[in-house]
């Protein structure tokens, strides 16, 4: 599966938890990346998904 | 090109010239005449736009250009006049003109937008076009997903058309691109004026907020450093090709929608440039401009929305 592909199941399923603001991809490097609002959300992450390695980043709340 | 646009500006009354077929902006219609009809074969349209000096991005400057603040006559906010299009309409985010409360409801009829916005002192005299077009969203629903957040005014003022202020002079918008991981881009924005950014995603969904509602956006790029409240609607670039529009940020990340979502819309800036790659020049100042606009976002992320 490709990168992109496997962010878009990944992304269907973090959507709905709390703290998670985003998920985005380095299609260059590999790996998915959770964007969430505090670090704490981190530990219920997966590290990896469908091969692809998940590195969870703390960005804060993303506002208009 | 740009030996011949030095010579131009030399001319008494000149105050700029375009790009694509000639444009030469003068002063005053007194000048008009002393302007060369043909250069190189090509005809040469001139446009009289008034006097242009420099002021503050927050306050009502004419002809109008991108990285100016603007808004609408309906709410008490400002964000940024992104650029004036090659048709002659005005690149900003629905989010800064297209809402018709605070609380996000979409606008449903003819709405005005002023230069500067509402937030900056502007008022019913500062009425420099009509919203035409927007995006719109659903709000609070992790199941709908938009791509944009972009809105096209027409523009009835002077103005200079794919142009934006830089730090003491206008720089030129001439096409649009993709961007990659890596990228530096520049942006010009009412807040924080212009800053370089690398992007650090080209595929992301993000829950963007406005106050207690959110709406989620796909595909849009994420960079470093952030961009500041009031900087929605500014054009990034990448080389002088349109990257894309700013619309949200976070204390750490700044985002944009990218600029197919607008061309999509009917925005009008040039050609595509298929070509990939970072510009090396923009890359080596843009390094420079990194560090300090990290340190500069930190500092001074200021409250208003």
């Amino acid at each position: 599966m490709d990168i992109v592909s496997a962010k878009r199941i990944l992304e269907k399923r973090l959507f709905r938890v709390e703290g998670v603001v985003g998920v985005g991809a380095n299609v260059d490097r590999g790996f998915i990346v959770v964007y969430v609002e505090d670090l704490s959300v981190c530990s219920d992450m997966p590290k990896e998904f469908e091969g692809y390695e998940v590195k969870c980043v703390e960005v804060g709340r993303v506002e208009m | 090109m740009k030996e011949l646009k030095k010579k131009l500006l030399e001319l008494d009354g000149v105050v700029g010239v375009g790009k694509g077929s000639i444009v030469i902006y003068v002063e005053d219609e007194k000048y008009v005449d002393a302007v060369p009809k043909y250069i190189n074969g090509k005809p040469v349209k001139v446009m009289v736009v008034g006097k242009v000096s420099f002021c503050s991005r927050r306050s009502r400057v004419r002809p109008v250009f991108g990285g100016i603040s603007i808004g609408s006559t309906l709410i008490d906010d400002a964000g940024t006049l992104g650029v004036v299009d090659s048709n002659g309409y005005i690149v900003t985010c629905t989010h800064v003109v297209g809402f018709k409360n605070l609380d996000g409801d979409f606008i449903d009829k003819r709405v005005e937008v002023i230069q500067p916005g509402r937030y900056d002192g502007g008022n019913d005299n500062d009425v420099i076009g009509v919203v035409t077009k927007i995006n719109k969203w659903k709000w609070n629903d992790v199941d709908s997903v938009c791509y944009a957040d972009v809105a096209l005014c027409k523009c009835e003022v002077s103005s200079y058309r794919l142009k934006v202020l830089g730090d003491n002079s206008l720089y030129d918008i001439d096409g649009w691109c993709d961007v990659s991981v890596g990228d530096v881009v520049r942006k010009s924005g009412r807040t924080s004026g212009v800053t370089f950014h690398r992007v650090v995603d080209t595929h992301a969904m993000l829950k963007v907020h406005l106050g207690n509602k959110f709406a989620v956006f796909d595909d849009v790029v994420v960079v470093f450093p952030p961009i500041l409240p009031g900087d929605s609607g500014s054009i990034f670039d990448k080389d002088g090709k349109v990257a894309g529009v700013g619309f949200a940020g976070s204390k750490k990340i700044g985002a944009f929608i990218k600029s197919k979502y607008a061309v999509s819309m009917g925005a009008d800036f040039g050609e595509k440039d298929e070509s990939v790659g970072g510009g090396k020049a923009l890359l080596a100042v843009g390094s420079l401009y990194l560090l300090a606009g990290g340190l500069y976002a930190v500092a001074q992320r200021p409250v208003k929305a």
